[in-house]
């Protein structure tokens, strides 16, 4: 369908109606300034062929007529009414695409400028395809199995030179210690030599020291030389003031013996018992003593016998008086009257007895009432009878001859108490019996007679008894006489002791008064005390004496001592004179000698000392030389010095020796144990492994990625979208195969970049390669859609704005052709007049230009179109040299640090300039990377088969190869952008280096070593270190050797073939030549 | 009347075995299974028995100016020999030029035969009075273009005679000494005890001459039972010879097929029953490993590679179970499966499964020479370009022969086939 009349009548932003025609069936290009209306042509179209929609103006009246071969097509557009008419017939509207699809007809600059939604939509639709529901990508990718991980192999790159460089120090402290050990042997020789010195030093020093004692001796003997002899040694001053002292004190001190000897013996004399103590006789007063004692022993005893005596003549007194005698005196009386009293006595006794009995038992009778108070007064009387009985029986049970005559007494009492006590019993009861009273008449009666009878005996006997007082029983009586007799006797003892005691009393008194006579004159009435009195004065008279005798004694003794004392001090002070040469009582010389002791034993000292040292020093010095023997000997003391001076440099360095000797067998030792190179052999080893496994993956990878791409490009060539195909192969033309259309994984478009391989997604394109792309796309995808509706026109709204000249005519040229193929038409609605010849050097057809102004009659006038600068044509060879050619095509030198897809096709072409020629100007391509763009499009591939020429592509391989043989060992370029991404990034010296990295030329490795060898300040080697770290890393750095020239040649022969390329000698001869071609294209030898 | 003779193949001291887990070298002393035990172990046994000389074939250091680590070791194994009246002699190999002749002018025990490069022979005697004479002849720079029989004639001997060579046998160019086997039988000698190739040859009473082999498996390559050679020479000649696996690491090669496994822990059971397998035949020899390494290679079909991998990764293998008495650990296992589904029927597809299964067919069956050639120089290309990457260092490939290319491919197409496969049977796919 082809546009033949549009007519606006009334749209939105159009204030007068106008109506445009004369459309060229092909080319049309629109011109007119801002706001003409150009866009509303557009608008006006849209209204007409999209069916109605509400968002649509209703202010519409638009009109246009198409034509489709032979048949017209009319549409009018009122508000919302759309009607059409086939050849003037009202009809339905033609099979036309649908809104969306109508889009890519009107190719507006605002819509290229993004991917819209349509595009996103149509880009969908092409990934999906092109998988065919495998996702080749993952493969590749995070975890896949072709994944290259570049960061893991550089990690094990730097781990191996870590360890490498590692093992390369251990191996270099291997070497040290190697040679260190070598010294070993040199080294004791060296510490044998310092030894030797260190001997000679040391007997050197020995020689010094005798030299020096030598003189020290000198010295000191001269200066004791001075003091006088003798000198008194070991004594002090206080020695002497003491001993005088002491003398002086012994001298008092044996006048004060001979003064109290004096006295003592003065009183010994008035004691009157020796003139002097040695006659003092010894008096003994123990026997004196004694007898006086005995004496008064015996006037005690006297006394007491007298007492005695008294006492025994007052017993017998007594005892007499009891017997009634007048007299105390001896009477005897003859035993048969005493046995005649003692039946008398008994009588009366049994008389008295009855009668006090039945006195008792008629009291008993009486008191029996009372019963118990009777009771217990006769027990009282019994007990009283028992111990009145019991007392007086006493003496006689003490003297009877036997016990038991004692005991009888005894217990006959005891009957006789008991026989009482039963009759007062009886008599409790027998008060009132007459019979009773009658016996008790009886018995009173016969107690009278006996008590008669008695008394008589009694006066017969001459005792003057009581029979009241007669005592119980006879024997009482008895016993009584015999007492009696035995205080007589005894008083006649009594009498006699006295009168022995007397004797004896006597006779001490006159032992004593005898010994007293000894010592002067005895008491006149010597008696125990007088005597006594004497001898206590004779024992003070002989104590006194004593005393005096003592004390003269000890004062002799401590005359005696103190002259012996004396004596000895006055010897021991002679003899201190005597020791300093000086006569006794010199003191003062004596003393002043003293006085200079210390100093002469401090020179003294000093001269021993000085000697000792000598001999010290003689004895350390051990066997010397004869040169050192006689030096010393002479006295040569500056010849010694000077050899221990040169043995001491010698032996200074001993210790030293003995160190590094020692600290090398510890380093040996060391070694031995730490086992550091093995280790860092095993960390080298198994870096390598790691690195080895990690090529081998790689190269797996590598391997798997070829076979995915070509799998992926095989697929894609069986199953690719033609429509991307074809926008594909539009886009190539468009950019002059500079790049090609792809899909990313997500489907999205992006252009490859020939040179640099690098896929260039939409935003990183520059606008108008982007706007091409999307052009391209467009226009593939609805020349696809037309197999089933009409061809429509295409309408481009300034699209090219933005493209330069040669794109724009690329862009021109292509649409124009595919325009022509299809029968489309084509409107390009432009501000620029100029862009209406530049249509026609694109196309060599002059387009139909309409100027929208005028038809509007807007009264603006036309600008005047700018003349566009003629381009010069490719100009073709004329037989020249190729070197002559190139220089007029300006042929750039081979630059292969850059990519070898900016390779000029000369450098491949050099035997076949009308290819070149015609790749030049016809399809405008002067590169590799472009040439194989080209011949990836089926143009291309016509044209290699064309010319004929299927060496090309080998060529181009060959050219690639030599490219990368040249890179290898030579780096890549640094450059301020790579500086500012390495750690030098944010040093301050970046400048600095940036700078540097220009003046070397940008090879890695030259800039490194131009920073070793001219350095930067604060630029050490730890910072060029971290740096060729990180350019290493990054593969700036190419460790390997450059290629020569036929290194390059055998490189690019092993990937390419002779067999595929039989001239690959001449070629790589044009690419050497090529990379040594000036600036100004002169043709110079190369400098490799 | 015997004499017995231990001949040690390469020791390296110095050298740490390599391929072993990290988590095995934090728990172990590595030195625990390196060339010092080995050595260690060595002496032991020829004290023990004990033997009448100790032989080393070159190599016995790894480095050749290791005076000091490697040498303490070394020095104090011959002090130990010599005091149990065993004589002890060596020739020096590539590695110990320099090392071996510090020693023996430090103990005159040790014997160095043929320093300055001039053949030298020993008298071995004994203890019942047998003798043997050992031809010796020793590397005295690193680099021996020249072999070292050349012109030289053997003394005649009507005693047993014996050589000993650090060499490198039928590979002309070599740097390292290079013989012919020719050469070798043409001596006239009884036997060669050679160094320098680690892996060792089947030597027994028939075929007596060969390399030794390394003392103990320094690499995971070296599998197999490493050890010395026992020779029992009479005045007649060799009567035995008998390898003493005394090295205490050990490698193994294992192959665990995966046919019909239902889920990844059914693999885990095979490689759990081929490791006790391994153990158990290792186990009853007289001398035995401490530690048993094993290299594992899947193989078989299953669709089921990932997810045993993945099992397999998430695993702890630096102690298998069950192995008794010897600790065993899985060093290295990889995958030589196909997918369960015939790979032509896959070949058939259209999609990227299909199109990868037909590019695997032309790897493996080069039904197709052209496309095989067109594959291989793409890879190489690439491979070398990446191979060149400077992040390798000294590593970096030069040049892979045609057969490693295609082992890369089919890898990768085996890793890539089964990991599209495995895609689709996601959930939700």
């Amino acid at each position: 369908m082809k546009l033949l009349r549009l007519e606006i009548h009334r749209l939105p932003g159009i204030h007068r109606g106008f109506t445009v025609d004369g459309f060229d069936g092909q080319l049309n290009v629109i011109t007119g300034p801002n706001a003409s209306g150009k866009s509303s042509l557009l608008r006006a179209l849209r209204y007409l062929l999209v069916p109605p929609a509400k968002v649509d103006p209703g202010d519409l009246v638009l009109g246009a007529c198409l034509v489709d071969g032979d048949v017209e097509w009319t549409v009018e557009r009122t508000a919302g009414s759309v009607s059409w008419k086939r050849n003037g017939s009202a009809c339905p509207a033609p099979g036309l695409p649908d809104a969306d699809a109508l889009q890519s007809y009107l190719l507006q600059v605002d819509s290229l400028l993004h991917a819209t939604s349509s595009d996103r939509t149509l880009m969908e639709r092409f990934r999906r395809e092109l998988v065919g529901g495998f996702d080749l990508d993952r493969l590749a990718g995070d975890g896949g199995p072709f994944e290259v991980r570049r960061g893991r192999d550089q990690a094990a790159a730097r781990e191996l030179q870590s360890a490498t460089s590692e093992l390369r120090d251990a191996r270099r402290g291997n070497a040290q210690l190697v040679e260190l050990r070598q010294r070993l042997p040199l080294l004791r020789e060296h510490i044998a030599e310092a030894g030797t010195a260190n001997r000679v030093e040391t007997q050197c020093r020995d020689a010094l020291a005798v030299l020096e004692a030598q003189r020290g001796r000198r010295e000191a003997a001269a200066r004791l030389e001075q003091f006088p002899r003798p000198m008194p040694e070991g004594l002090d001053e206080e020695q002497v003031l003491s001993l005088e002292r002491e003398l002086d004190a012994i001298r008092r001190s044996r006048a004060d013996a001979s003064r109290t000897l004096d006295e003592a013996t003065a009183t010994l004399r008035r004691q009157g018992l020796a003139e002097s103590p040695h006659e003092l006789p010894e008096i003994d007063l123990r026997a004196p003593r004694e007898w006086l004692a005995r004496l008064d022993q015996e006037e005690e005893r006297q006394r007491q016998l007298g007492e005695q005596e008294q006492r025994q003549r007052a017993r017998a007194r007594e005892a007499g008086q009891v017997l009634g005698e007048r007299a105390a005196g001896e009477h005897h009386l003859p035993h048969a009257l005493l046995g005649e009293l003692e039946q008398a006595a008994l009588r009366l006794q049994h008389a008295e007895r009855e009668h006090a009995a039945l006195q008792a038992r008629i009291r008993a009778a009486t008191a029996g009432r009372n019963g118990n108070r009777r009771t217990r007064l006769t027990d009282v009387v019994a007990l009283a009878l028992i111990g009145g009985g019991g007392a007086l029986l006493a003496p006689a049970v003490w003297s009877a001859q036997d016990g038991v005559g004692a005991i009888g007494l005894l217990l006959q009492l005891s009957g006789v108490l008991l026989a009482v006590r039963r009759f007062l019993a009886r008599a409790s009861t027998a008060a009132d019996d007459p019979d009773l009273q009658e016996q008790l008449r009886q018995a009173g009666q016969q107690q009278q007679e006996a008590e008669a009878a008695l008394s008589a005996m009694a006066d017969r006997a001459g005792l003057e008894m009581e029979t009241s007082g007669l005592p119980w029983h006879f024997q009482l009586l008895a016993q009584r006489l015999v007492a009696r007799d035995e205080a007589m006797r005894e008083l006649e003892e009594a009498r006699a002791a006295v009168a022995a005691s007397a004797a004896r009393r006597q006779d001490w008194t006159s032992r004593l008064t005898e010994f007293l006579r000894q010592f002067g004159n005895p008491p006149d009435q010597p008696d125990g005390s007088t005597l006594r009195a004497a001898l206590n004065h004779l024992e003070q008279r002989l104590q006194a004496s004593e005393r005096a005798g003592r004390d003269a004694a000890e004062a002799q003794r401590t005359a005696d001592t103190a002259a012996e004392g004396e004596m000895l001090l006055e010897g021991r002070l002679r003899q201190l004179y005597e020791r300093a040469g000086l006569e006794p009582g010199d003191r003062e010389t004596l003393l002043s000698r003293i006085r200079q002791l210390p100093d002469w034993a401090s020179a003294r000292g000093t001269l021993r000392d000085a000697e000792v040292r000598e001999q010290t020093a003689r004895d350390r010095l051990e066997h010397p030389d004869p040169d050192l023997r006689h030096w010393l000997e002479c006295g040569d003391e500056a010849a010694i010095e000077q050899r221990r001076s040169e043995a001491a440099k010698q032996s200074a360095q001993l210790d030293g020796l003995r160190a590094e000797e020692a600290d090398i067998r510890a380093a040996i030792d060391a070694a031995e144990r730490a086992h550091r190179l093995e280790q860092c052999r095993a960390r080298r080893d198994t870096a390598r492994e790691r690195l080895a496994e990690r090529r081998h993956r790689r190269l797996l990878a590598e391997a798997g990625l070829l076979l995915l791409e070509e799998v992926s490009a095989e697929y894609r060539e069986l199953h690719q979208p033609a429509a991307l195909r074809e926008a594909d192969q539009a886009f190539r033309q468009f950019t002059q195969y500079a790049f090609s259309l792809e899909l990313d994984t997500d489907g999205r478009p992006g252009a490859r970049a020939v040179e640099s391989n690098h896929l260039h997604n939409l935003e990183t394109l520059s606008i108008g390669t982007r706007m091409q792309l999307l052009i391209a796309l467009r226009v593939a995808w609805l020349r696809q859609q037309e197999t089933t509706t009409p061809v429509l026109p295409l309408f481009l709204d300034e699209a090219l704005t933005t493209s330069d000249p040669v794109r724009f005519e690329a862009v021109a040229a292509a649409l124009h052709t595919a325009a022509r193929t299809d029968g489309r038409q084509i409107f390009y609605l432009t501000a620029q007049p100029e862009d209406v010849q530049r249509w026609e050097h694109a196309t060599g057809t002059r387009p139909t230009h309409i100027d929208l102004a005028r038809v509007r009659r807007l009264g603006q006038a036309a600008t005047a179109p700018l003349a566009l600068p003629s381009r010069e044509p490719i100009p073709a060879p004329e037989g020249e040299t190729p070197a002559a050619y190139a220089r007029r095509l300006q042929v750039p030198p081979i630059l292969p640090r850059e990519d070898a897809g900016q390779l000029h096709l000369f450098h491949l072409l050099r035997d076949d300039l009308d290819l070149l020629h015609g790749l030049l100007a016809t399809y405008r391509v002067e590169s590799l990377g472009q040439l194989e763009t080209l011949l990836e499009t089926p143009l291309g591939r016509q044209l290699a088969s064309h010319r004929n020429h299927p060496g090309l592509k080998n060529r181009m391989r060959a050219a690639r190869a030599w490219f990368d043989a040249w890179r290898i060992g030579r780096g890549r370029p640094v450059d301020r952008v790579v500086l500012e991404q390495s750690p030098a990034g944010g040093w301050q010296t970046l400048d600095a280096l940036a700078q540097r990295a220009e003046t070397t030329g940008d090879e890695a490795e030259t800039f490194l070593q131009s920073l070793e060898t001219r350095r930067i300040p604060n630029v050490g080697p730890k910072k060029i270190e971290q740096l060729r770290a990180w350019l290493q890393e990054q593969a700036y750095l190419d460790p390997r050797p450059p290629l020569d020239r036929d290194e390059r040649y055998r490189r690019v022969l092993q990937v390419v073939g002779e067999t595929a390329l039989p001239d690959i000698r001449e070629l790589v001869d044009w690419l050497e030549v090529g990379h040594g071609i000036s600036a100004d294209n002169e043709e110079t030898p190369e400098h490799v | 009347m015997t004499l017995n003779l231990l001949a040690v193949g390469d020791l390296h001291l110095g050298r740490s075995p390599g391929g072993l887990p990290a988590k095995l070298r934090e728990e172990l002393d590595v030195r625990d299974l390196g060339p010092a035990t080995a050595l260690r172990r060595i002496v032991a046994a020829a004290t023990a028995m004990p033997v009448d000389a100790v032989v080393f074939a070159g190599d016995v250091v790894e480095q050749e100016d290791d005076f000091f680590e490697a040498y303490r070791d070394l020095r104090d194994a011959v002090r130990t020999l010599d005091r149990a009246g065993i004589t002890v002699a060596a020739v020096a190999g590539n590695h110990d030029v320099r090392v071996l002749p510090h020693l023996a002018d430090e103990m005159p025990a040790f014997r160095l035969l043929g320093r300055g490069g001039n053949w030298e022979d020993l008298t071995l005697v004994s203890r019942n009075g047998t003798e043997v004479v050992l031809h010796g002849w020793s590397f005295t720079t690193p680099r021996v273009l020249e072999s070292p029989l050349g012109d030289y004639r053997f003394p005649r001997d009507l005693r047993p005679t014996l050589g000993l060579l650090h060499c490198d046998r039928d590979q002309a160019g070599s740097p390292h000494a290079p013989v012919g086997s020719r050469e070798l039988v043409a001596s006239g000698l009884d036997a060669w005890l050679l160094g320098h190739i680690h892996r060792p040859d089947a030597l027994d009473v028939t075929t007596p001459s060969g390399y030794l082999g390394s003392a103990t498996a320094l690499r995971r390559s070296e599998t197999g039972p490493r050890g010395p050679w026992l020779y029992v020479l009479e005045s007649g000649g060799i009567r035995t010879v008998e390898q003493w696996p005394l090295a205490p690491l050990r490698w193994e090669e294992l192959t665990v097929p995966l046919d019909g496994i239902h889920e990844a822990a059914d693999a885990r059971q095979r490689l759990l029953h081929a490791a006790v397998e391994a153990g158990r035949g290792i186990v009853g020899a007289s001398h035995r490993p401490d530690v048993l390494g094993l290299r594992i290679t899947f193989t078989g079909r299953t669709d089921l590679r990932r997810e045993v991998d993945t099992l397999l990764a998430a695993e702890d293998l630096t102690e298998i179970p069950g192995v008794a008495e010897l600790r065993c650990f899985v060093g290295h296992y990889r995958f030589d499966t196909l997918p369960e589904v015939d790979l032509h029927q896959l070949a058939q597809r259209t999609d990227p499964v299909g199109l990868l299964a037909r590019r695997l067919i032309l790897l493996e069956e080069n039904n197709d020479p052209a496309g095989q050639r067109r594959l291989l120089q793409l890879a190489r290309e690439r491979l070398e370009n990446a191979g060149r990457d400077p992040v390798w260092g000294d590593l970096a490939l030069s040049t892979p022969t045609d057969a490693e290319l295609l082992g890369f491919l089919r890898e990768a197409a085996r890793e890539g086939l089964d990991a599209l496969l495995a895609q689709h049977r996601e959930p939700g796919t």
